[in-house]
């Protein structure tokens, strides 16, 4: 049924951004590559978006949330300035469009539209404000002082005389070097990062744990702390009992160590407060929603409750564990191991009796969600914003399921506009 | 789908026990529903069905075709699901082909009745225009876009809508006609009948999990499931059909009581349907 081209036709109302990335040659063919994240897209569904000529080719590569669009034209680069330019202008980001994405994801009716629209414009207007990190679309020139021979970095190109942005993004500058950021970008690791991941492998003396960027990323044995806390060399039945310390599926926190030969990452875990996250749900949200902040770990007191943001975009929220200092003799470790093992042998009795209680529970699921409905717009996640979000839904009296509906998320929405307002109104 | 850490499987387990899913959800709570119709321009009536992240297309065209000789007052209905390679990398080439077949076989038992055509949510009768001659023939389809637990009840929202949105093309049937041959039948373009669907089912899935059931499972808390029964009910609270799949037993006393349950989550289930589907054709119109 679904099998020509022509059977299903979807009008396409989100845009995001489009990276033009050239070959080696820089001359012979340029290859626009469309990223379009949209709740509308399937297998296939051609996409008849584009009417510019010399279109030569159109690959569709599908992945479960985005649509990759690869057009590739003859002619250099050079010469499809104009029909670039207006590619760039047409896919620009303009708040309806946004809107539009957005609330195709949610069902909001026409007044939960119109005030959503209203927010982030507003939102917009407020941002705008600082110029020096202006963003562009594909094809704007780069605002530079030429004499200052300045280089060019990702995201950028020399075209007649002028530099060019060939991703739409965010110009960042530092000292003499410029480069786009692109905003949606895939999660970009640095050293000293708190992630969280998952096992997906048990490799010789090595974790191999899934972690939202292009590789999987490598946790030695060397630098995991054993379970008996004694600092040795680690012997062959070390390694043989790999699995009590961490099995497959595992979730897992730790710190960015250092980058491999192949770009991969390794990471360490020998500080009590990383290893095995247990007791509560992982989330993951697009990286570009964490910043780097000085604190990732959360404990918040009054729910009980731990707060992981990893940089890699996976957030753990759990009921709060005591991280026990190895050092203090007296604790034995043993029976921990041993509790944990038995858990799936124990009857069901048992292990209702060990459920995190409801009041934590609640808590739990009400910070998981304001979570969502943050990355459902858009905004960047951070302790205050989730405080906030979670304050207004309980004053608001919503159920907790209620959160993850339109309502609450076009009243998020503007209660960040009026955020946002009120603190630049108090800068002035 | 990923896998789930012990630690992660304990908590939904216990969410489930006390009364509060992962995402705040009680037990017998669907996600919210999203109902769009008219989706497809070609076909005679479409759907696309959102519930949380699941999301699935169901299409309608209507042939003509002749009866068959054992029923030739009744028209013939199909129903064949396909799952989309976008919805799971494993489903790519052949890989989807065992849901699939398992997906349209539950349909079929809970739409179309038993072989005589008894007890069927879609009236047959309506779809015959000359008794034993020609007859309409729908052709139901559905693709899964995207799997997040609960696809069938999805998939028999999705039905339910498009058929709601399908407008069967006025037939005149040339009256002067040697009787033994094709009668004409002349297809008008612009006037349509709706669909009576007054009688279609819902379809409503049960899934046990340690000791409860929950309505509306996510991929995840259908990982941990032990057995999960899918009942389709209709307007009246009548059984249509019934289909369990999950390798534990179940004893049959439970049928009984889940039944209670079900009639009682599929009411709600209806009438929500219903007003989306009312709002979706709204905005169809308008648009």
């Amino acid at each position: 049924m679904f099998t020509s081209e022509a059977d299903f036709r979807y009008p396409l109302k989100a845009k995001a951004t489009i990276s033009a990335s050239h070959t080696e040659s820089k001359s012979f063919y340029s290859r626009f590559h469309i990223t379009i994240s949209a709740s509308h897209t399937g297998a296939g569904f051609s996409i008849l978006i584009f009417r510019y000529p010399s279109l030569l080719k159109a690959e569709v590569v599908i992945s479960p949330t985005q649509l990759h669009l690869t057009v590739i034209h003859t002619k250099r680069i050079r010469d499809r300035t104009d029909s670039f330019r207006k590619l760039g202008q047409n896919f620009g980001q303009d708040s309806n469009t946004i809107l539009e994405m957005r609330g195709m994801e949610l069902s909001l009716n026409q007044t939960q539209k119109l005030r959503l629209q209203r927010a982030l414009e507003l939102l917009e207007s407020l941002s705008s404000g600082t110029n020096s990190n202006a963003s562009v679309t594909v094809a704007d020139t780069i605002p530079v002082n030429q004499e200052d021979g300045v280089l060019k970095g990702h995201g950028t190109t020399e075209l007649e005389g002028e530099v060019v942005a060939t991703v739409c993004g965010v110009i960042e500058r530092v000292n003499k070097l410029v480069y786009v950021r692109t905003l949606r970008a895939r999660y970009k690791p640095e050293v000293g990062d708190i992630i969280v991941g998952r096992v997906i492998e048990v490799a010789p003396k090595r974790w191999r744990l899934e972690i939202n960027f292009s590789q999987d990323a490598v946790l030695m044995l060397s630098s995991m702390n054993l379970p008996d806390g004694i600092q040795r060399r680690r012997t062959a039945v070390d390694e043989l009992n790999m699995r009590s310390i961490f099995e497959e599926n595992d979730v897992i926190c730790a710190e960015v160590r250092d980058f491999m030969r192949d770009g991969s990452l390794q990471l360490q875990a020998r500080s009590q407060k990383y290893g095995k996250l247990e007791r509560g749900q992982m989330l993951a949200i697009s990286p570009y929603l964490v910043k780097r902040r000085k604190q990732h770990f959360h404990h918040l007191e009054s729910y009980g409750i731990d707060l992981i943001l990893g940089c890699n975009g996976f957030i753990w929220v759990g009921e709060h564990v005591e991280t026990k200092d190895i050092m203090v003799e007296d604790e034995p470790i043993k029976p921990e191991l041993q509790n944990n093992k038995s858990q799936i042998s124990m009857s069901l009795e048992e292990q209702e009796q060990t459920y995190t209680p409801l009041e934590t529970r609640q808590n739990i699921c009400r910070i998981a969600n304001a979570i969502r409905v943050l990355s459902t717009l858009g905004f960047s996640i951070t302790l205050d914003v989730i405080q906030e979000v979670v304050d207004l839904s309980s004053s608001k009296g919503l159920d907790i399921h209620e959160m993850l509906g339109a309502e609450f998320c076009v009243l998020v929405a503007e209660r960040e506009a009026e955020r946002r307002s009120l603190s630049t109104r108090r800068k002035r | 789908m990923v896998g789930l850490s012990i630690g992660e499987k304990h908590f939904i387990q216990g969410g489930i026990a006390q009364d509060l899913r992962t995402d705040g959800r009680k037990r017998l709570t669907y996600r919210p529903i999203s109902v769009e119709t008219g989706v497809i321009a070609q076909a005679n009536g479409s759907a696309r069905v959102k519930m949380g992240k699941t999301e699935v297309i169901a299409s309608v065209k209507a042939e003509l075709g002749r009866p068959s000789s054992s029923a030739p007052d009744k028209g013939k209905v199909s129903i064949y699901i396909d799952c989309s390679p976008t919805a799971a990398p494993q489903f790519e080439g052949r890989g989807g082909e065992e849901l699939s077949m398992e997906l349209s076989a539950a349909l079929r038992q809970c739409l179309l009745g038993g072989k005589s055509g008894a007890g069927a949510g879609i009236n047959h009768s309506s779809l015959s225009i000359v008794d034993g001659k020609v007859c309409w023939d729908l052709y139901i389809d559905g693709l899964v876009i995207n799997i997040d637990g609960n696809i069938l009840d999805a998939l028999g929202a999705a039905i339910k809508a498009a058929l709601s949105n399908t407008g069967i093309p006025k037939v005149n049937v040339a009256s002067t006609a040697p009787s033994d041959e094709q009668p004409e039948v002349d297809v008008s373009d612009e006037e349509f009948l709706q669909f009576d669907t007054t009688a279609v089912p819902v379809i409503v899935t049960l899934t046990k999990v340690g000791r409860h059931y929950i309505v509306d499972a996510t991929s995840e808390e259908e990982s941990e499931m032990s057995w999960a029964v899918s009942v389709s009910v209709n307007r009246e609270g009548l059984i249509c059909g019934l289909t369990k799949r999950g390798g534990a037993g179940l004893d049959p006393s439970v049928v009984l009581d889940m039944t209670l349950v079900v009639k009682h989550v599929s009411e709600e289930l209806m009438n929500k349907l219903d007003s989306e589907i009312a709002a979706a054709q709204a905005m169809e119109e308008k648009s």
